[in-house]
């Protein structure tokens, strides 16, 4: 059975698509399918950097498309997770060295091979995104619960229904701060998918393990105890079908939460 | 003093473990509240150089009707529920008079009249313009015309020509053959006739003798 293409996109830069393709190829590929992750941000790739792969790209997807190399020799096998490749972004070119079509057709023999083939899309809305879509079967939109990041997905969600040959979209609401959200401060995740009207994959709170996984090069999923890595975990086993509660973010962690949760308990009951 | 230290070091610690619940509900509800109205505009797809058109237009109109603050015309468009409804604020100063009214309307009028003139000037001197480029064309069709006829008729004089020239050869080397058929005939006759005087004369020869052995 062929595979499924899924592009991880967001409109919005900086939100985490990145993270999350590389956390959720990573989980996809631990559970046991054969992953492959496309980096189409040309010119300022990042997922090697994520993936701990940089130092290993010899091609890249430019090199494929300009044939000066096969498909295969162009994809990265990580060591530490056999079922995970990657198809490298060339980093001395732009997004004008690669067309819709060739993405397209790359995806095309690429699904041939692998369950997944993860396509993680650049910021914007021009050519770089245009060539991400053109052959994805199912799309993950990326979000953060602030406004901008809202407006620009709202509009990335507009531009996926009028594509045709897509068949779901899916919403990731990354970066999420529950104090902030009891506080008034941020808009809950109830709040986002309302505006939005996108059915939820994912809630990823906001972790600055996540900084110091970018720093090693591994992804955080591999991270037993921290939670975004658990949120990923689960987002790849909604992708594969199952159906996971979203883990609860407001349960107090450290004993000061708790001690405060119980004081607050208190005062609500006075 | 003493007491005030203590009820500040009190609140202090009390406010590291209580979180006071303030009520910003209202500060998130009106940033949802932007985030859908910006949504809503967004969507509709409206471009700025229209919606100020449509102002335009809308001041114009009501103008005629009542006469309005213009300054403080505003227009909004935003969400109500799941439709994208279109809010108009005009602060109407006096509604004017019937008579006003239909002398704003004469003078629309008078000026849809005005364009309507403009228009049709507009369109004859196309017309006219198109009558020329056409005229000029036929002439130079009929020209053209002309100088084909004539090619026509040189063509046809000088394959005329040609076919008068093949005819003449045809006849001179029918002429050639005649000719020649004549002269051979010719030469057989002479050739005859001089056999036959030969023969004559050898006869006549004989005979002469027989005439003198006699």
């Amino acid at each position: 059975m062929a595979g499924t293409t899924i592009v991880i996109t967001s409109g919005k830069g900086g939100v985490g698509k990145t993270t999350t393709s590389a956390n959720i190829g990573t989980a996809l590929a631990k559970s046991g399918m054969k992953v492959v992750l496309i980096d189409t941000d040309i010119g300022l790739r990042n997922l090697d950097l994520l993936l701990g792969l940089e130092n290993r790209i010899v091609y890249t997807i430019v090199d494929v498309v300009e044939e000066r190399c096969k498909l295969k020799q162009a994809l990265v096998k990580d060591k530490k997770n056999p079922n995970l490749c990657l198809l490298a972004a060339a980093q001395t070119r732009d997004k004008s060295a690669l067309n819709a079509d060739q993405l397209k057709d790359i995806c095309d023999k690429l699904k041939e091979d692998f369950d997944y083939v993860l396509i993680d899309c650049p910021a914007g809305i021009e050519q770089g995104f245009q060539n991400a879509i053109a052959g994805a079967d199912r799309a993950i939109i990326v979000t953060t619960p602030e406004m901008s990041a809202i407006r620009d997905a709202d509009r990335i969600i507009g531009l996926l229904e009028a594509k045709e040959g897509m068949d779901e979209y899916h919403l990731l609401i990354n970066r999420v701060r529950p104090q902030m959200i009891k506080s008034n401060d941020m808009m809950s995740v109830e709040d986002v998918v309302e505006i939005l009207s996108c059915e939820l994959i994912g809630i990823i709170p906001e972790d600055t393990g996540i900084i110091t996984s970018t720093n090693k090069g591994e992804p955080i999923v591999n991270d037993d105890k921290s939670l975004a890595g658990r949120a990923y975990l689960n987002v790849a086993k909604r992708i594969q079908g199952e159906s996971v509660e979203f883990i609860d973010l407001d349960e107090p962690k450290t004993l000061i939460d708790k001690i405060k949760k119980f004081f607050a308990n208190m005062k609500a009951k006075a | 003093m003493k007491e005030n230290i203590f009820a500040d070091l009190y609140n202090k610690v009390i406010s590291f473990f209580v979180t006071t619940e303030e009520p910003t509900e209202q500060t998130k509800l009106a940033a949802k509240s932007r985030l859908k109205s910006v949504l809503m505009q967004d969507r509709a797809g409206f471009s700025e150089s229209s919606i100020q058109m449509l102002k335009d237009d809308m001041l114009k109109c009501i103008a005629k009707y009542m006469e309005i603050e213009e300054e403080s015309f505003d227009l909004q468009i935003s969400p109500d529920d799941d439709k994208t409804v279109l809010e108009l604020s005009i602060p109407v100063l006096r509604a004017k008079t019937d008579e006003e009214i239909t002398e704003a309307l004469k003078q629309e009028e008078a000026q849809a009249q005005e364009k309507a003139k403009e228009i049709v000037e507009q369109l004859k001197d196309i017309v006219e313009e198109k009558v020329q480029e056409l005229t000029l064309e036929n002439d130079e069709n009929e020209v053209s015309e002309d100088e084909e006829s004539e090619k026509e008729e040189v063509i046809e004089e000088e394959t005329s020509e040609e076919a008068e020239e093949i005819q003449a050869e045809e006849n001179s080397s029918d002429d050639e053959n005649n000719s020649e058929a004549v002269k051979a005939d010719d030469e057989e006759q002479s050739l005859k006739t001089d056999e036959s005087d030969e023969e004559n004369e050898t006869s006549e020869t004989e005979e002469k003798p027989k005439k003198k052995k006699k």
